[in-house]
Formats: structure tokens, C-alpha cells, sequence
């Protein structure tokens, strides 16, 4: 299903939650939505799922507003920032609620889910901890095979280990069903492990808006060692993110025009030089962090 | 034409029969208490004192509405137990943020809506059906005991309280769509039921002050004659106390005045269906719908408490007939401190 968010604002009163975002979400791909509390990922994420109604500007999911067509909420599933269900209902309450509501609904998939994730069927919603509220969620909304898949923060509470199967899963669901997953988190070492694509999000605006790949490609980091220090200016380039100095080991974080500078610092003869991967969150730290940006919230353990 | 445009998701029906469980068992208890579990009471009673004349306690069973009038221990709880059933229906879902799992899932709202409307009354249904059925058969199997009524009088009740209360629950479901929570919802039905009549008595009683100054108008005709139609007006338009006071039907058409019932139930619940699908509530995180009425609902309570505030202030002052100056600066008093308290009310709501 293919996600298209056009101009987007939405106000509360006086306060803006987002300002004018727009972006477009492939069909089998998985977006990742990165921001810090209070960015707008939650009322965005309810925007999509028609649960909200923007001030300005659309979402479309497949070319339909989703808040106007109960139908194709058939085949999104949505896991809320926080699981809330009715107090009463058991476990099995609430697996028949969903198994009931939706056509697509999988037994085969809904065992296997069950197998991953041990939940006592008998037991109270009320009485489940967090984690496994989430648990249940992802049981619920993976077992009718959605087309789409909404994660709001969808790891939290989880331990780790649940956590890693919970991403395999999600990259399984995307390979053998093509499903589209718009995921929101403050976890950018699991969006590096799964997106496709990635948002920032910031005080209700878009920061950046770009393919894994391309960004991964774009910034590099290079590594030199120089017999004598480099003369200044040379490494006050645009396109440069960072660079960090320890004697004669030179740390340099490269946006743009990587060939050039590495043209240059090979003149001046260097010990060693070399390309070296680097982590999305090393990416986010040098592009946004010197900018007064919260990207230490971005940031999780 | 599908189906389900004229009969409610069985799975929503299912999910909300178990969440209104907790308000439906004490409403059929206690209506049970109130009417099968009496009759038994006044059948052991009757026999215990060796077959006297008559069988009490009521003036007669004949209308069960009349024993609401001197046990209003029945009536305001039966009103109560209605209100609770329509708010928690709808007010609940907003309370625990069910509504978004619901809303997020795939149906419409008139479809959720639907559903919540065919359980409440289904359950008011059951409640008063199984009851007329449990003391017709009571009444069958006391054949010699001299009932003041019959089995035609029992489901007669039956019908007329379901008629009343399923407005009730409709109105009240009405209320729910554009309030917030579930006590909200509850509180401001209960004001809006009993609107017309505590207006016409907050009216009276200003106006009385007003024309005692002038008191020739006080004995006329015309005044009395007015009195009578306004108070008229504000008892029909008053539907709890339909269950609690029957001294209206002696003077108007109980078929008029159910089938009016059954045509305003009717509204309620199309008007209630058409907000539910238009009103962002939800869409927007707000507690109360229509931003552009709040000045309208403000100077509502403002005037009602000058009203109110004007008899109350110089009663607690000890005043017993005051003059149009200080009975006029009451009611600025108590419209001022309204309108701040107000205010100041609304704001805090927002803050938090």
C-alpha cells in the first residue's frame, strides 16, 4: 500500500503539532520515523490512521482518505504508542474480538505468532505488564496479514530478545507479503537494521527525509594519519560534518565531495588512509546535533 | 442495500454486551427488587395476615408509575441506572481510549454507534420483559388473591416504562456524542432531562417576586391560567417524570403523548447518529465538541444561576420580600461569580 502525505499541518489551538510535512511511503518498503518526545510521530502516526483529522493538507493511503473508508482499515494494522483494551476482556477476549472483525484473519499465521509469544490466554488485559500488552498487539494485528502496518514506538517494553524477534518478524511479514510498515521509534539502532527509508521529525517539522542507502552512501567517514599536522583551512570545507583530531590520527565525517577531499589529504602524504563505514547514529549526531537539536532523545540505549 | 445497514455487527454487539455488563446486572437486579421481588413481598405479607380485603403496600399496582411518587428510591434510581447504562456505552470508550483501538479497526462510526444503541436497549428490554412475565406468572399462580390490577396492567407498565426510558437512553446517548467523559455525559443528560421543568420552576419562582410588588396580577385569571398551560408544557417536556408522575395522563392522551415518545426517541438517536459521523471529538483530542456554542452553553449557566443565585442570595440573608433593587443587584452578584467561575472552570479544564 502505498502512504501519501501531502502538506500536512495540524494545530491544536494555539499549538502546532506539524507543519506542513509531506512525504511518500513505497509499497513493500519499511519508513522509519525518527524524533524526539513532543516531535509530532504519534499525531502524525493518528493521522494516518484517520484517527485524527489534519488541519490542512491529506494523507491517502492507496489514493483513499483512510478516515472516511472503514474498509481499509480491513487491511492496515496499527499498533498504538500505548496497547489500551477493555479492562473486562481476557486475552482470548480480545483475540476473538479481532479475529471476528477481520476477514483476513490467519489461524496458521495466529498459531505461529502464539509460539513466539507466550501470553496466557486466561489472563485479564487489565493484569498484563506493558510488554506484554505490546506482545499482544503485534499478535492481533500481524495475525490478519495486514497490507499496511502502523508501529507507533512498537519495541517499547519489550525485552531484548523479544525485541529481535519482533523485527525479524516484521522483515518477514515485508518479504513473503509485500507488506508496507511505517514505524515510528526512538530506537535508531533498529531502524538501521530494517528501514528503508527514514523521517526525522522535529518540533512538528521534517528535518530530513531520505533512503537508508543513500545516506549510508553519502556520509563516510575518513580515517588519516599524517606525519605533520594539516595546515588550517584545509578541513574547513563545506560538506564536512565532523572532524575529530587525536595527535596525528585524523577523524573526518564527509558529506559531500568525499573524492575531492580525499584528493587532497593524499597529497599531503598520509600514514594511513582510510574509508570506514558509519553508524546512522554517528550520521544523526554530526548532521543535527551541532544544530541545537534534542538528538540526544533521538538517541535510545 | 447491505444488511448491516439495518442490523448491528454481531461482533460489536457481542463486545459491547460485555462491557455494559457491569451497569446491566444492577439494573436488572434492582428493577427486579423494585417490581417481581415487591409483588412477592406483598403476596407473603398478605397471606401472613390472613387474607384481609386487600393487598398492599401500594395505592394500587394498577399504575406502577404512581408508586414511584411516594418512592422516589425507585424512580431516580431507574433514571440513573438508564443514564449510566447510555454513558457507559459511549463515554467509557473515550474514558479508557478504546475508541481509538475501535475506530482504528474496520468499522464505520455509525456502525459502532449502532451497535452500542441495540445493546442499551435490548438490555432495558430484557429487564422489563422478564420482570412483566415473572409477575404475570405470580399473579396466575395467586388466582384467589384480590390484585388490584391484571396481566394486560402488568405489560401495559412494561411498555410504558420501556417507552420512557429508551428515550431517556437515546437522549442521553445524544448528550454522550458531544461530551467528553462518561460522568460529564451523565451529569449534563441529567441536567438537560430535567431542564424544562427546573426552568419553569426557576422562572416561577423570579416571577412570583416580580408580581408580588404588583399584587392585583397575582389574583388574576389570566396569570393562573398561564401558570397552569407553562407548568403543563414543563411536566410533558420533562420525560423522567413520566416515570415518576402519572397526574398528567388524567388530563392528555397517553397514546399521543407515547407515540410523540417514540417519534422523539427516534430524533434523538438520528441526531445522535449524524454528530457521532460528523463531530471531531475524537479527530481533534478535544473535550468539548462545538468550540463556536461555548459561548451560548457560558451564558446558559450564567443566566440560570442569576436566576437561581437572586432567591437563594436574599433567602440566606434573611430577606423575605426583597425590593426590584435588591433582589436585581442578587442576581448580578450571582451571574458575575457564574460567569468567573466559569471561566476560570474551563480554563483549568484545558490546562490539564
Amino acid at each position: 500500500m502505498k502512504i501519501v502525505v501531502h502538506e500536512l499541518t495540524k494545530t491544536f489551538r494555539e499549538k502546532t503539532a506539524l507543519e506542513n510535512i509531506s512525504l511518500e511511503v513505497s509499497p513493500g518498503s519499511i519508513f522509519g520515523l525518527v524524533g524526539p518526545n513532543g516531535a509530532g510521530k504519534t499525531t502524525l502516526i493518528k493521522i494516518i490512521m484517520g484517527l485524527l483529522l489534519p488541519t490542512r493538507g491529506f494523507v491517502s493511503i492507496d489514493g483513499r482518505l483512510v478516515h472516511q473508508d472503514h474498509r481499509l482499515k480491513a487491511r492496515i494494522g496499527y499498533l498504538a504508542d500505548y496497547q489500551r483494551y477493555y479492562p473486562g476482556f481476557k486475552v482470548e477476549d480480545m483475540f476473538r474480538l479481532y479475529r471476528e472483525s477481520y476477514e483476513t484473519w490467519s489461524p496458521e499465521r495466529f498459531q505461529e505468532l502464539c509460539r513466539v509469544f507466550d501470553l496466557p490466554e486466561n489472563a485479564k488485559v487489565k493484569n498484563l505488564s506493558k510488554g506484554m500488552r505490546t506482545q499482544l498487539a503485534i499478535i492481533l494485528n500481524l495475525a490478519f496479514r495486514p497490507a499496511l502496518l502502523v508501529l507507533d514506538e512498537p519495541t517499547a517494553g519489550l525485552d531484548p530478545v523479544l525485541r529481535r524477534q519482533f523485527l525479524t518478524i516484521l522483515m518477514d511479514e515485508v518479504a513473503e507479503n509485500g507488506t508496507t510498515v511505517f514505524i515510528s521509534t526512538h530506537n535508531l539502532h533498529e531502524l538501521e537494521r530494517i528501514c528503508d527509508h527514514l523521517a526525522i521529525l522535529h518540533q512538528g517539522r521534517l528535518l530530513g527525509l531520505e533512503s537508508l542507502e543513500d545516506l549510508k552512501q553519502k556520509v563516510r567517514k575518513i580515517q588519516a594519519a599524517f606525519a605533520n599536522p594539516l595546515p588550517a583551512g584545509v578541513l574547513q570545507r563545506d560538506g564536512i560534518l565532523n572532524v575529530e583530531q587525536s595527535g596525528r590520527v585524523y577523524s573526518i565525517t564527509v558529506q559531500d565531495g568525499l573524492d575531492e577531499l580525499t584528493a587532497e589529504l593524499r597529497t599531503f602524504k598520509p600514514l594511513f588512509l582510510d574509508l570506514a563505514d558509519i553508524s546512522l547514529e554517528e550520521i544523526f549526531i554530526h548532521r543535527m546535533g551541532g544544530e541545537g537539536y534534542a538528538i540526544k532523545q533521538i538517541l535510545a540505549p | 442495500m447491505p444488511l448491516n445497514k439495518y442490523w448491528p455487527h454481531k461482533t460489536l454487539l457481542w463486545k459491547d454486551w460485555k462491557i455494559s455488563w457491569s451497569i446491566f446486572v444492577p439494573f436488572f437486579l434492582f428493577v427486579t427488587y423494585a417490581t417481581t421481588f415487591s409483588l412477592l413481598f406483598a403476596i407473603t405479607d398478605y397471606i401472613a395476615s390472613g387474607w384481609p380485603g386487600f393487598i398492599g403496600p401500594w395505592p394500587g399496582f394498577l399504575h406502577f408509575e404512581n408508586r414511584l411518587v411516594s418512592e422516589p428510591w425507585v424512580g431516580i434510581p431507574l433514571l440513573l441506572f438508564t443514564i449510566a447504562l447510555a454513558t457507559v456505552s459511549l463515554g467509557q470508550e473515550r474514558d479508557r481510549e478504546t475508541l481509538g483501538l475501535l475506530l482504528a479497526m474496520p468499522y464505520s462510526r455509525q456502525d459502532i454507534l449502532f451497535s452500542k444503541v441495540a445493546v442499551g436497549l435490548v438490555q432495558i428490554l430484557i429487564t422489563l420483559a422478564a420482570n412483566a412475565l415473572l409477575m404475570t406468572l405470580i399473579v396466575w399462580a395467586n388466582a384467589g388473591i384480590p390484585f388490584p390490577f391484571g396481566t394486560p396492567d402488568i405489560w401495559g407498565w412494561a411498555l410504558r416504562s420501556f417507552l420512557v426510558l429508551t428515550f431517556i437512553f437515546c437522549f442521553t446517548v445524544l448528550i454522550a456524542t458531544v461530551s467528553g467523559t462518561a460522568w460529564g455525559s451523565g451529569i449534563l443528560a441529567m441536567i438537560f432531562l430535567f431542564f424544562p421543568a427546573g426552568l419553569y420552576l426557576l422562572l416561577e419562582t423570579n416571577f412570583n417576586f416580580w408580581i408580588s410588588w404588583h399584587y392585583p396580577w397575582f389574583y388574576a385569571h389570566s396569570y393562573w391560567m398561564w401558570r397552569n398551560i407553562f407548568s403543563d408544557i414543563a411536566l410533558l417536556a420533562t420525560v423522567p417524570a413520566w416515570i415518576m408522575d402519572f397526574s398528567m395522563f388524567g388530563k392528555y392522551n397517553p397514546v399521543y403523548l407515547y407515540g410523540a415518545l417514540v417519534v422523539l426517541s427516534a430524533g434523538a438517536y438520528a441526531l445522535a447518529r449524524f454528530l457521532f459521523t460528523k463531530n471531531p471529538l475524537e479527530n481533534n483530542g478535544e473535550v468539548l465538541v462545538f468550540e463556536r456554542l461555548e459561548g451560548i452553553f457560558k451564558l446558559g449557566v450564567v443566566v440560570c444561576f442569576a436566576l437561581l443565585g437572586g432567591p437563594l442570595l436574599t433567602a440566606l440573608a434573611g430577606i423575605h420580600n426583597p425590593g426590584p433593587l435588591v433582589l436585581s443587584l442578587c442576581y448580578l452578584l450571582a451571574g458575575c461569580v457564574t460567569w468567573f467561575l466559569t471561566n476560570h472552570l474551563l480554563k483549568w479544564r484545558r490546562s490539564t
